[in-house]
């Protein structure tokens, strides 16, 4: 596994889901994660015990923060520079989708999707950009196959995912001369919705020479199995973003800036 | 005559691409809405035959879009072909853009977008069909380095284009967009200090000459023609090559 110790990361929308499994698979390969939520804090706080459980106390904190606010967005780095001095890695994730189609979208809907989806990824990036030109950080943005492939389900979610392709195009740009890398992830349906992460992977630091994947049997029913769209045999979970954030952000990929990756188990193939 | 008896509206009908794209359609027979159309163009498609309305609508707002349907159906029973010509671009980074400029460039955009397809397409489906032609640009791809709000909203309308068209074109409504490169005179709006080639864009195009309206507006008349009947969600690139050019 490629090794992040030594290194701070935010990862915002992390209190469940994705972000969830994202601050878990860095914390495993040894960074120190900021988690954020913005609204479920009782979901949150059992993240965070969990992620403590399993990394250790000092490997991760919990931070409220609305991040299409500007003012919240700089609290929540104040908060993460406050505790451990630095920022490495930005993991933009917090985002939303209302599932309405055209005629149902509300025009206020329409505006906080953007604020969010959008505003809020741009927010994360001015409120980091000075502590990552000092470290030559990385930034990843979780996106979705839907910034590529329409979804027939919530156009505005899709606009708002093919924006943040062009963000990501621009941002490597614009920050390519302080060495940092930006990079995107774009996952297929992931499932989120199993009791717990932590207590599906039961590998600690501790016991593991490589992850072991077995517990994938665990998550995936054998009908779910046989029934799966997905010609891997599943959908996704959230160490899968996971795991690519680990590489994305690791000296290892020093070279790979600007870059869109795919990560459906080959479901937009079909 | 391909327009002969059809209403088409081009939501900004200034610049050269939007003076273009009206003076193209009128002289094939069609009757203009026109936002925001300065009285020369007017005097010149009327001159070409056409019938003309021009309106100065909020397109960023729902009840914006609901006052100007109002208006157009007080004159012409329905818009066949919407043609989103809006472009507004604004020097910026991403460092240093404001929440204020965040908020107009996505608006004036990419939500007028949303908006107008909503509003006319509704309308289109309850007519029995119609075409929606985005005017867009090579920077739904490529970045510009100089505008990054420009090229969020290029690519926002990119997927509402592909989401359009499978959401309208069960009911006969074809969806599609011109991604414009470098056109005559672009040389203020295509600098940037880090892609050079930008501020010597002939250069970079095979053919060593930037693009004229007239060659995109042939497109979209393409598009809005019943020859396309075949094209819906489809992307269109005009830009003579240059964005296949990376050093």
């Amino acid at each position: 596994m490629f090794d992040l110790t030594g290194k701070v990361a935010i990862v915002t929308g992390s209190g469940k889901g994705v972000g969830k499994g994202i601050a878990r698979c860095l914390v495993e390969a040894g960074a120190k994660v900021c988690l954020n939520y913005a609204f479920n804090s009782v979901t949150a706080k059992e993240t965070l015990r969990e992620i403590l459980d399993f990394g250790g106390p000092d490997c991760a904190i919990l931070v409220k923060a609305d991040v299409s606010d500007l003012m919240q967005a700089q609290n929540m780095v104040a908060e993460t520079i406050n505790k451990w001095g630095k920022i490495d890695i930005l993991v933009n994730n917090a985002a939303l989708q209302r599932n309405k189609n055209f005629d149902e979208y509300t025009e206020e809907e329409f505006d906080l999707v953007f604020d969010v989806n959008i505003g809020g990824y741009l927010n994360m990036m001015q409120a980091c950009i000075s502590e990552l030109k000092k470290t030559k950080g990385s930034i990843i943005l979780i996106s979705s196959i839907h910034s590529e492939y329409p979804g027939n389900f919530d156009p505005v979610y899709s606009m708002s995912k093919a924006g943040i392709q062009m963000l990501l195009r621009e941002a490597t740009v614009e920050f390519a001369q302080y060495g940092i890398r930006v990079n995107m992830i774009q996952p297929a349906d992931v499932k989120i919705e199993f009791k717990s992460l932590i207590d599906n992977m039961p590998i600690t630091k501790n016991q593991n020479n490589g992850t072991n994947f077995s517990y994938f049997k665990n998550i995936f029913s054998k009908k779910e199995k046989s029934h799966s769209i997905y010609p891997l045999g599943r959908e996704g979970l959230p160490v899968d973003s996971g795991y690519l954030c680990v590489f994305l952000a690791s000296k290892e990929a020093a070279h790979l800036t600007g870059a869109v990756i795919r990560l459906d188990g080959g479901i937009t193939l079909i | 005559m391909r327009f002969a008896d059809k209403v088409i509206y081009i939501t900004q009908a200034y610049g050269k691409v939007g003076e273009a794209l009206a003076i193209k359609f009128a002289s094939e027979g069609a009757d203009l809405v026109l936002g925001f159309a300065e009285s020369l163009l007017i005097q010149q498609v009327k001159k070409l035959g056409a019938e003309v309305l021009v309106v100065t609508p909020d397109l960023t707002h729902y009840d914006g879009v609901e006052i100007l349907i109002k208006e157009i159906k007080a004159v012409f029973p329905r818009i066949d072909i919407l043609i989103f010509n809006n472009s507004k671009i604004a020097k910026t980074s991403i460092e240093t853009l404001d929440k204020k400029s965040f908020k107009e460039q996505l608006s004036y955009n990419a939500k007028a977008a949303f908006i107008a397809t909503r509003y006319f397409g509704k309308d289109m489906r309850i007519n029995g069909g119609g075409s929606i032609i985005y005017i867009s640009s090579i920077h739904v791809d490529k970045p510009t380095a100089s505008t990054p709000l420009y090229s969020i909203a290029q690519s926002c309308i990119n997927m509402l284009n592909k989401e359009a068209s499978l959401f309208y074109g069960k009911d006969s409504i074809n969806c599609n967009i011109i991604e414009v490169g470098a056109l005559e005179g672009d040389e203020e709006v295509f600098t940037s200090n880090l892609i050079k080639r930008y501020n010597d864009f002939n250069k970079y195009i095979p053919r060593s000459k930037a693009g004229k309206p007239e060659e995109v507006a042939n497109i979209a008349a393409f598009l809005a023609s019943s020859d396309a009947s075949f094209i819906n969600g489809a992307s269109i690139r005009a830009d003579g090559g240059f964005i296949l050019r990376y050093k």
